[in-house]
């Protein structure tokens, strides 16, 4: 009796332990905690507890690596999945209590009202699950109850102030959040000069923290063009600066992203042509055609007309076949538009 | 184990309904006609009246809706699925006797074999918006 007792504790014992390596196991095979932005604890030991010098480092590691370890183990299994419950809740409500109308619908939406709440549990459960585990972009993250644009301007301020002291990437972070919550704010009416007020202190702030840390990628994401590159107010002295400094890089992907703001800004007849001499003569054939790219995608044909010999130049004697064929599509494409006019660009010319 | 007559029935209904769930033809919502009906029918104004009679309503809007799945729009889709048996085997007005003599076996046979899974899958499973369903004549006449 009492031996069948502990072994049917032994085996529940070991039930149990194996369920905890699997759920460790599984946070770990899972691409939740890869991304810095979900090593909550991790990152501010980082932050804090390893010393400046190499030296230092070494000598603490036999101390601080556990410690590390333990705190990497930590968000995986506790800070991570906790921080998705509001993620998962709001997918949840987005997927099955979304789509109501109890005004104009009611009977129907007694019927499906059971429907809903069967499924919400299991639809709760799956995303929570999904989002511990995998690296799941929150999308879902809406701004929060009492926050707008005016609050957001004054975040702004102080991530500012923040930037020349702290952590550019953990700002970055913030800013592309951020940016999240605005496309659902700026869909509110009568917000027209703070958007653009929010835009201005974004637009700067955000230029020197991708400056600090490094990632220029971000300024040629697609969701960066909620920003109206043309706003001459956008380069201040300091956003210049740091533009040009960009041009100049050795890297060919911070070359782009600084060449994409210009042709995306470029106003006159002037500044596009200056835009695409700066093509011809980039030494990187990727970027020659990514800007071919974007004269195909964002130029209008009257802009474009102008500068068509230096596409039939490009079109003939670039090095790069991709670039040649690039420029030669645009110069099709070219032949064959004749827009028609708005009457509002007729009255103008 | 619970060993009751009524228990199989339960069974067997249990799982026709979360069948005919599964199916999408009641996400559209012209095919919800009963569950529609209701709709224009009760109509609480205020939210208190709503939250009060919520608890009576879900059982007769569940009903409604089963009705609709499980009946009244299968036996709507009798005729359509008709008609598609019709425009596929039958609608040949060029047709002289022998044609339609030599022809009519495996024309019965193709209309016995088809209807079965035509009737199913406009009764169950795919929603089709009736435009798409209307005869000619009906689309000639609205149009």
């Amino acid at each position: 009796m009492m031996a069948s007792l502990i072994s049917r504790k032994t085996c529940r014992k070991s039930v149990i332990m194996t369920q905890l390596y699997l759920a460790i196991f599984l946070c770990f095979t899972g691409c939740a905690v890869q991304n810095p932005k979900n090593r909550i604890m991790t990152n501010r030991l980082e932050e804090h507890m390893w010393p400046e010098s190499a030296g230092g480092k070494v000598l603490a590691a036999p101390v601080g690596a556990p410690i590390q370890a333990a705190a990497l183990i930590i968000d995986a299994a506790l800070v991570h999945p906790m921080r998705s419950m509001d993620d998962a809740r709001r997918a949840m409500t987005r997927e099955s209590w979304s789509d109501m109308n109890w005004e104009n619908h009611y009977m129907t939406e007694c019927a499906v009202l059971p429907w809903r709440l069967i499924w919400s549990p299991v639809s709760f459960t799956s995303h929570w699950l999904a989002r511990s585990i995998f690296d799941v972009e929150v999308i879902t993250g809406g701004p929060k109850s009492g926050q707008n644009l005016e609050s957001m301007i004054s975040r702004l301020k102080l991530l500012n102030d923040s930037l020349n002291a702290g952590n550019a990437t953990r700002i970055l972070i913030d800013l592309r959040k951020m940016r999240r919550d605005y496309k659902d704010l700026a869909l509110k009416p009568g917000h027209a000069d703070i958007i653009r007020e929010f835009t201005l202190k974004y637009f700067r702030i955000f230029m020197k923290a991708v400056e600090l840390a490094g990632e220029y990628d971000d300024l040629t994401l697609p969701s960066q063009r909620w920003i109206d590159f043309r706003d001459p107010e956008l380069y201040d002295d300091e956003t210049n600066k740091i533009l040009s400094r960009m041009r100049l890089s050795a890297n060919p992907m911070t070359r782009w992203a600084a060449l994409r703001i210009d042709m995306l800004a470029a106003n006159t007849d002037i500044q596009v042509k200056a835009t695409v001499g700066r093509i011809l003569s980039e030494p990187n054939p990727v970027i020659r055609y990514n800007a071919l790219i974007i004269i195909d995608r964002f130029y209008p044909p009257d802009i474009v007309r102008p500068i068509s010999p230096m596409l039939t130049d490009l079109s003939k004697n670039d090095a790069s076949g991709m670039v040649r064929d690039g420029a030669a599509q645009i110069l099709r494409w070219l032949e064959w538009s004749e827009p028609p006019r708005p009457p509002a660009l007729k009255t103008k010319q | 184990m619970l060993s009751h007559p009524i228990l199989p029935i339960l069974k067997l209904s249990t799982l026709v309904l979360l069948a005919t769930q599964c199916g999408c033809t009641h996400a559209l919502r012209e095919n919800r006609r009963l569950l529609n009906k209701h709709d224009a029918w009760i109509r609480p104004e205020s939210t208190a009246s709503r939250i009060i009679a919520t608890p009576l309503c879900i059982p007769i809007a569940t009903g409604a809706l089963v009705l609709d799945v499980t009946l009244i729009h299968p036996s709507v889709s009798i005729a359509p699925a008709a008609r598609d048996m019709y425009g596929i085997f039958w609608d040949y007005p060029d047709d002289v006797w022998v044609d339609l003599i030599t022809m009519f076996p495996f024309r019965a046979a193709g209309t016995a074999l088809l209807f079965p899974p035509d009737w199913i899958g406009r009764s169950f499973l795919v929603p089709i918006p009736s435009e798409l369903t209307k005869s000619k004549k009906q689309s000639a006449g609205s149009g």
